[in-house]
């Protein structure tokens, strides 16, 4: 029960509180530009879910081994990127021998793999002294952060593009900027 | 001689061209959307922001050639793999250096130094450009892309110092008031949608017949998300638009064979008839107000760009299917000719 309750806290924390993307900025491209193409967010959304929670997973359990866990920050880095690497091709091996691959699913594949905020969350667990459990919480409440901030872009992205009255200069990206800037400031109420 | 010097001159045109793409009407920063995380966190001081700039310089120019130079066959899913690995190799070096040697900008840096290897300007403009074109091209293409980069970075930097932190390269400038919040990624952001506004602003005025909006395309804004789950293994999945043009303003071979084969299956001439009948009821439906609202009708319509070139292809198709009618009317003509005679 407690390790639920560890998960589902770290989860929410990381989606809610301290949303990854409005209060940290990590894979906030990622965000801005799947905000433009909504119909393929859940896709990579499960990839990107994916691969947070195994990375965590696998650097979570890691840091159990006391050698490991007192080692430097360098080390650590070298250590998560080399299991962000892993992950990464072990899952396109297993994808190939799967079944036919498609170009789409290498390109979902690669770019849910290769992010700031797939790349951040074992750094967060590390710094933040997550157990187990909080740090497969954190990777899920990566995924869940990315739909949320996917979803507020889009919605406010739909209007300021229907929008008229926003001068020319302003159409488009500079436009998004402001807005996600303020629901970034929204966000930072939370914390 | 003197072709010599044309050509010279044709080539510096060329590069000048290019670099102007890459830079100004394509920025990726602030018009594509590309690369933000790193100056939307860590670009608070104009010391941190002129180390991003060098660092994504130096990898996006090895990345580059390394790319354009040895990784034109090998698959993207190895090439992507690969990136991660060069910015890795570079980004540890120096990570250890900073950490080393300016323990303070180690510290302002935190966890984004060793992010900046999954940089997605990286990979974006290594597969658009450095795997497609010459390795001379791709270092041209990989210094503006840098030079742009850092130009926005140093600036985000500049105003972030002095308005979230009162100072201006450790300096103390003794402002009555400063804004704490500039230093969070909303600052970031703010200061990035005015830069892009200003160069919108710049290219509309400069190069008028050049259309910034197409860098960030937004045509597919309003599609509906319930769709989303089934297409878990469908085709077209492109969010950086790695092909460099957008999609919807190519109009290639392919789109060609396939309004063939829609031509071939329906005949969608009735369709285009319904269609264009529903269309003039709406307009006599509802009649234009003024000139200001027809303005803004077509600018709406100027988003809209996809649903037109969906109009334009089913055109084409009609024109298709009376090519081929008028073909067979004319082949039965000739057969009822020879018949007669």
């Amino acid at each position: 029960m407690r390790i639920i309750f560890e998960l589902l806290y770290a989860s929410l924390y990381v989606s809610l509180v301290q949303n990854l993307i409005f209060n940290g900025g990590y894979g906030v491209s990622e965000a801005v530009r799947m905000s433009a193409k909504p119909r393929k967010l859940f896709p990579l959304a499960v990839f990107m879910a994916y691969f947070s929670v195994t990375v965590s997973a696998i650097c979570a359990a890691l840091e159990l081994i006391p050698k490991f866990h007192l080692s430097g920050e360098l080390f650590h880095v070298a250590v998560f990127s080399a299991v962000v690497f892993a992950v990464y091709i072990l899952t396109m091996a297993v994808v190939l021998i799967i079944g036919k691959i498609q170009p789409k699913t290498i390109r979902r594949i690669s770019i849910a793999a290769f992010n700031t905020l797939v790349m951040a969350v074992p750094y967060i667990n590390y710094r933040s002294a997550f157990t187990f459990a909080q740090s497969i919480g954190s990777g899920l409440g990566a995924g869940i952060a990315f739909v949320i901030a996917v979803l507020l872009i889009n919605e406010g992205l739909k209007r300021l593009d229907l929008n008229t009255s926003i001068p020319k200069c302003f159409k488009g990206t500079p436009a998004l900027f402001i807005y996600t800037a303020i629901l970034s400031l929204g966000f930072m109420g939370l914390k | 001689m003197n072709e010599n010097k044309g050509r010279k001159l044709t080539e510096r045109m060329k590069n000048f061209r290019m670099f102007r793409t890459s830079a100004v009407i394509r920025n990726p920063l602030l018009l594509e959307a590309v690369g933000l995380c790193p100056v939307v966190a860590i670009a608070t001081t104009l010391k941190s922001a002129v180390f991003l700039a060098l660092v994504t310089a130096v990898e996006l120019i090895i990345c580059e050639v390394l790319a354009s130079r040895f990784l034109k066959n090998v698959k993207r899913y190895v090439r992507v793999a690969i990136y991660f690995f060069v910015g890795m190799v570079i980004v540890y070096p120096i990570m250890y250096l900073v950490t080393r040697f300016i323990p303070s900008l180690s510290l302002e840096f935190g966890i984004f130094l060793p992010l900046m290897a999954v940089n997605s300007l990286l990979a974006l403009h290594c597969e658009r450009v450095a795997v497609k074109r010459t390795v001379k091209d791709s270092f041209l293409d990989a210094i503006s892309v840098s030079v742009s980069y850092g130009v926005v970075a140093v600036i985000a930097g500049f105003l972030r110092e002095i308005l979230g932190n009162g100072t201006l390269g450790g300096a103390e400038l003794h402002l009555p008031v400063t804004f704490s919040a500039m230093l969070t990624p909303f600052g970031g952001l703010l200061i990035l949608g005015f830069s892009a506004a200003a160069l919108k602003f710049y290219i509309y005025k400069k190069y008028p017949q050049s259309s910034p909006d197409r860098a960030f395309n937004t045509s597919e804004v309003r599609q509906s998300l319930k769709g989303s789950l089934r297409e878990l293994m469908n085709d077209d999945f492109n969010p950086y638009d790695e092909g460099g043009e957008s999609s919807s303003s190519s109009f290639d071979a392919d789109s060609l064979r396939t309004v063939r084969k829609t031509a071939e299956e329906k005949p969608k001439r009735e369709k285009s008839a319904e269609k264009k009948s529903k269309t003039d009821r709406k307009n006599k439906e509802k009649p234009k107000k003024d000139k200001t609202k027809a303005q803004e009708n077509k600018t709406v319509s100027r988003t809209h760009s996809q649903e037109q070139e969906r109009t334009y292809l089913d055109d084409f198709s009609d024109m298709l299917t009376d090519l081929e009618n008028y073909k067979q009317k004319e082949q039965s003509n000739g057969e009822e000719g020879e018949g007669d005679e």
